[in-house]
């Protein structure tokens, strides 16, 4: 299917890609399926929006915060369908303010995809992890 | 919405797993004791709220082409 987007213009999305989140996004509930765009260009990828125009940036957490670890609540590995965690994406969402250099990305609240089955969810974790969590010197040029 | 009154020690049950007891009250607060299933996730709505306003923010991506000009070392 072909999408018009804001950030991107017009691309063509493979509809059999599409990742479910079914309670949406924190904020966006509207908003049930996402496109994941990997991004050649930029250290971030980006979950488009399909039922609305919206795309988040998103970074594997892991690279940024390499001690990043925690326990996938049992509620949502449950309504994830999660078997294995090789079947797993994790992301967490960056926040590009106008001064680059307070680039961040919320560990709070990371997104688990179970690419095998297409499932996602932004999960809220307790508060051992920051939701603004700046990172510039580690992409900083 | 339902307001209730409980005194301290009493509790009240939602639903069919979840039971609320006041545990102490003091000085403008109220502890809470919260027993439910362990699939009932339990989250103080500023916490919530904080992921809301997070998420909004990420959408308006600003500086885009400034996100071009970093490393890509950190990617996956």
């Amino acid at each position: 299917m072909k999408l018009n987007t804001t950030n991107f213009g017009e691309i063509n999305i493979d509809e059999s890609a599409l990742i479910n989140f079914e309670e949406g996004i924190p904020g966006f509930e509207n908003v049930r399926r996402f496109a994941l765009l990997q991004d050649d260009e930029m250290i971030v990828d980006w979950l488009q929006g399909i039922d609305e125009d919206i795309a988040f940036p998103v970074i594997n957490p892991f690279a940024v915060k390499e001690d990043y670890e925690f326990k996938i609540p049992d509620a949502d590995i449950k309504k994830l369908n999660i078997e294995n965690q090789e079947d797993l994406l994790i992301y967490s969402i960056v926040v590009i303010p106008d001064d680059i250099k307070q680039i961040r990305t919320n560990l709070q609240a990371p997104i688990i995809i179970n690419a095998k089955i297409k499932l996602g969810k932004q999960i809220i974790l307790d508060d051992r992890y920051p939701l603004r969590y700046e990172f510039y010197e580690k992409v900083g040029v | 919405m339902l307001v209730l009154t409980r005194k301290k020690g009493e509790s009240l049950l939602i639903g069919e797993g979840v039971e609320i007891t006041i545990v102490d009250i003091s000085e403008g607060k109220v502890r809470i004791a919260i027993d439910a299933p362990k699939e009932v996730q339990i989250i103080r709505s500023e916490v919530k709220k904080g992921v809301e306003d997070e998420n909004k923010s990420a959408t308006r991506g600003a500086a885009i082409d400034q996100l071009k000009k970093l490393k890509k070392t950190s990617k996956k």
